[in-house]
């Protein structure tokens, strides 16, 4: 059993009394995708931001590569489904802009930004403002910049979610490509989607989530070869399988 | 015989098309794409439009079938799609012109290429012209469009700014 990157034990959340996550225990493993999936209000989304270390814990203990978390993860970075990027900086200066923040040399961080963004196939919109790209485009620079990072874990909360049916499919599948890319260091990802079809065609293992409180169903090992195919006969039973723990 | 104006498809969504269309052997009907895609026909309309101007989908009587080079695209890494978009790209009119225009090396000003436009198209459809052919000139990298001083550049970081 490999060493797990992250690990959750017994995590719980409360605001304001009301108690939002109960008891979560799970790892996550070198070289895995594992996705979060569950009703909305079971706390996925928040689970991930505690796993990021952008908001702490109520109880329990969250280990990132076994030490225990207190503040910022620094082996994660997050992609969110917003985009979140800064209008007035072009997409190079967006990709490179947390590199900054760590102090690495201009030249270095732009030279890197490029790169990532032409892995995403996105090097000629270098220059380009986030007005001037579609939605798809806008989300591909939001995975190079937290790649940019080297994250050892990718966290990624409902990133294709405000994308349509065909920006969202080709999108899935360049993120899991660029797991397995020798010229991406990162390995490692969290996925948190409302979506089971999007869990099961993208993931190695599925978290299942009950709501109110949040709380953990079970983890379905999804061990289906690669590459898979949206909609294909043998994703169906984890398909059927995570609906029937949800509901 | 007027040279077909560019459709509005943006390059993610045309090479998600391509993705789908790939999904099915032969050919299909296009209302039964749609369907699956959840896209309204009309949506469908300038992605597919574009996938024929590009040469990679055949479209007749409401059914289309990817060309060779349709599913040759649907098959490519980032790399060779992008390699594949470009060599199609550039010998579209607008995209043409435009790069005539930098073969000398100088900055050209989007005026410039709206007056180029003019009389065929001019007013909001000149505008998304232009947008569309910025769009899938850089996807292609075939030249550099920057809004700050509105001006198309050679590819490459000629005048990195």
């Amino acid at each position: 059993m490999p060493e797990p990157l992250v690990s959750l034990i017994g995590v719980g959340k409360r605001y304001d009394g009301a108690e939002v996550l109960q008891e979560v225990t799970f790892d996550v493993l070198p070289g895995e995708i594992l996705a979060l999936v569950g009703p909305s209000g079971c706390g996925k989304s928040t689970l991930l931001r505690i796993i990021a270390g952008l908001i702490p814990a109520s109880s329990g203990e969250v280990r990132s590569e076994g030490r225990r978390l207190t503040g910022l993860n620094p082996a994660t970075a997050l992609v969110f489904q917003s985009f979140a990027l800064l209008p007035w900086l072009k997409a190079a200066e967006n990709v490179a802009l947390p590199l900054e923040a760590r102090g690495v040399p201009a030249v270095e961080r732009l030279r890197k930004a490029e790169r990532l963004l032409d892995l995403m196939g996105l090097r000629g919109h270098a220059r380009a403002y986030p007005r001037e790209l579609s939605g798809g485009m806008r989300q591909r620079v939001g995975v190079a910049r937290a790649l940019c990072q080297d994250p050892r874990v990718l966290l990624l909360d409902e990133p294709f979610s405000a994308l349509d049916v065909l920006t969202a499919q080709t999108l899935r599948d360049q993120v899991v490509d660029l797991l397995h890319d020798p010229a991406v260091s990162t390995r490692t990802a969290v996925l948190v989607t409302h979506s089971v079809e999007e869990a099961v065609y993208m993931a190695d293992r599925v978290v299942a989530m009950h709501s109110n409180p949040g709380r953990l169903a079970e983890v379905v090992a999804i061990d289906a070869p690669r590459p898979r195919r949206w909609g294909s006969p043998e994703l169906v039973p984890f398909v059927d399988r995570l609906y029937a723990l949800m509901t | 015989m007027k040279p077909a104006l560019l459709p509005h498809a943006t390059v993610g969504r045309l090479l998600g098309l391509i993705d789908a269309m790939a999904e099915t052997p032969g050919p299909d009907d296009l209302y039964r794409l749609a369907e699956r895609l959840r896209l309204h026909l009309d949506a469908l309309h300038p992605l597919v439009e574009a996938a024929r101007l590009l040469g990679w989908a055949k479209v007749a009587k409401g059914d289309y079938d990817l060309t060779a080079e349709g599913r040759r695209v649907a098959d490519a890494t980032v790399a060779e799609r992008k390699a594949l978009f470009r060599e199609r790209v550039r010998e579209l009119p607008l995209i043409a012109s435009i790069l005539r225009t930098l073969a000398g090396g100088a900055p050209v000003s989007r005026e410039t290429v709206l007056a180029g436009l003019l009389p065929r198209v001019a007013g909001p459809e000149a505008e998304r012209q232009v947008d569309t052919a910025v769009d899938w000139g850089r996807s292609a990298e075939l030249f550099d469009y920057d809004a700050d001083d509105a001006c198309f550049r050679p590819a490459g970081g000629g005048g990195r700014r």
